[in-house]
C-alpha cells in the first residue's frame, strides 16, 4: 500500500512556481505567487496537463478547472493543502 | 449494411475511425465511465451522483421525444445501449432500434438478449427503416457527422442530409431529441484545433447556427438548452474515475493512451467551463408541411 504524504501549501507553491517557470522558460524569481495565472499566458492545454501532473504528484484529485476557482499560485496552493 | 447510395460518399467521419475509438475495448471504458457505460454528458441535479445524472439525461430525452408507450423508437448512436434498455424497461417502449458503428458496442447490446431491442451496425447514412418511428433520440453522435476540414457549405449539406433523413423516418408530428457538443465562444480559425488531440482526429463540431440552418424548414425547435456545466461536471467525474482505476486502465491500453485520455478529459472540462464548447439539448418537432 502506498502511503501518500500530505504536502504543505509552501511545498505546493514551490512545485507550481517551478512548473510555470519551466513552462514559460523564465527564472523562478519572475513568477509572482499572487499574480493571476492567466497573466502568464498559460493556455488550456498547459492547464490540463499541469493539473494532471499536479494530481499525480500530490496523490489527491485536482480538478482541471481548479485554477479558475483559485486563480493564483498562492490561492491554489492553500486550497490544495487544506482540501 | 453496405447500402449503395446514388448521392455520393457519406459526409460523416469514416466509420472505421469512430470504430477505432470505441473499440479500444469495453473494459477500458468501463474503468472510468459509470456502470451504465454512458459516454456523453449526464444531466445533474445538485445531489446527483454520476449514475443518477446519466439516468436523468436518458429519461429527459425519452420524455422530450414523447417515447413513453411508443411502438417504435430509434436511437442514432446508441453507444452501449443504456437508453435502449431504459426505454423498454421503464418507458413501455415496445420496440427500439439502436444504430452504432462499433462492433464492440453492438455485441454488448446483443448480449442483453432482449427481443424488444434491435441493434444495427453502421451509420445513420445507411439506415433504412421498414416502418416510420414514433420518436427518435440521438445523444453524442452528431459530433461525428462532419469531417474535419470540410468546407462550411459541405458541412451544412451533410447536417441537412441527416435532418432530412430523420424527418423522413419520423411519423407525422414526431419529435426528435438531440444532444450534441457544439463550438462556443471561439474564433472560427481555432475551431478545427479544438479536438485536434489524437482522440477524434477526423471529426468536426457544429455551431448553434449550423444546427438552426440545417434543420430549418424540416423541424420546429420546441426547446433548446445549453447545459455546458453538466458536461464540465461529467468530465470531472470521469477524470476522477480514471485516476482511481489508473493502474487497471494502464494494464488494458498502456500508459501513453491513458495519459492521452486524461489530458483529453481535462481539456474538454476546461472547454465547457470557459464556454469555448457548449452542450446543446434540442427538442425538434417534425414540420409536416413546408412553408407556402
Amino acid at each position: 500500500m502506498m502511503i501518500i504524504e500530505r504536502r504543505t501549501a509552501s511545498e505546493i507553491k514551490r512545485w507550481l512556481t517551478a512548473y510555470i517557470a519551466r513552462e514559460r522558460n523564465v527564472p523562478e524569481s519572475k513568477i509572482d505567487p499572487i499574480r493571476r495565472l492567466e497573466a502568464y499566458g498559460l493556455d488550456s492545454v498547459t492547464v490540463a496537463v499541469m493539473t494532471g501532473d499536479l494530481e499525480e504528484w500530490l496523490g489527491v484529485s485536482v480538478e482541471a478547472t481548479l485554477p479558475y476557482k483559485y486563480p493564483t499560485i498562492e490561492q491554489l496552493s492553500i486550497a490544495l493543502a487544506t482540501a | 449494411m453496405l447500402g449503395i447510395r446514388d448521392r455520393g460518399a457519406s459526409p460523416c467521419t469514416p466509420d472505421d475511425l469512430i470504430r477505432q475509438h470505441y473499440d479500444l475495448g469495453n473494459a477500458f471504458f468501463a474503468s472510468w465511465l459509470d456502470a451504465s457505460m454512458c459516454y456523453s454528458s449526464a444531466m445533474f441535479e445538485p445531489d446527483d451522483d454520476l449514475a443518477r445524472a446519466q439516468l436523468r439525461k436518458i429519461d429527459y430525452h425519452l420524455a422530450e421525444a414523447r417515447a413513453a408507450g411508443a411502438a417504435r423508437v430509434l436511437d442514432v448512436g446508441c453507444g452501449w445501449g443504456q437508453l435502449l434498455r431504459r426505454a423498454v424497461e421503464a418507458h413501455r417502449v415496445a420496440h427500439i432500434v439502436g444504430v452504432t458503428p462499433s462492433l464492440n458496442q453492438a455485441k454488448h447490446i446483443r448480449d442483453f438478449g432482449d427481443p424488444r431491442i434491435e441493434v444495427e451496425v453502421g451509420s445513420w447514412y445507411d439506415h433504412r427503416p421498414a416502418m416510420p418511428y414514433d420518436a427518435i433520440v440521438s445523444i453524442g453522435a452528431f459530433e461525428h457527422f462532419a469531417r474535419r476540414g470540410a468546407l462550411q457549405g459541405e458541412k451544412l449539406e451533410g447536417y441537412r442530409a441527416f435532418f432530412g433523413e430523420v424527418h423522413s423516418w419520423l411519423k407525422q408530428d414526431g419529435v426528435f431529441s438531440l444532444q450534441t457538443i457544439a463550438y462556443g465562444n471561439m474564433r472560427r480559425e481555432d475551431q478545427n484545433n479544438f479536438l485536434s488531440s489524437q482522440i477524434f482526429p477526423e471529426s468536426d463540431l457544429p455551431t448553434l447556427a449550423d444546427l438552426v440552418l440545417s434543420s430549418d424548414g424540416l423541424f420546429e425547435v420546441v426547446r433548446l438548452r445549453n447545459d455546458r456545466s453538466d458536461y464540465e461536471r461529467t468530465l470531472i467525474e470521469w477524470t476522477k474515475n480514471l485516476r482511481r482505476s489508473w493502474q487497471h486502465a494502464v494494464a488494458l491500453v498502456g500508459l501513453e493512451r491513458v495519459k492521452m485520455f486524461d489530458r483529453y478529459l481535462r481539456l474538454s472540462a476546461l472547454g465547457f467551463h470557459t464556454g469555448t464548447a457548449n452542450l446543446f439539448r434540442v427538442t425538434l418537432r417534425r414540420i409536416d408541411r413546408s412553408r407556402a
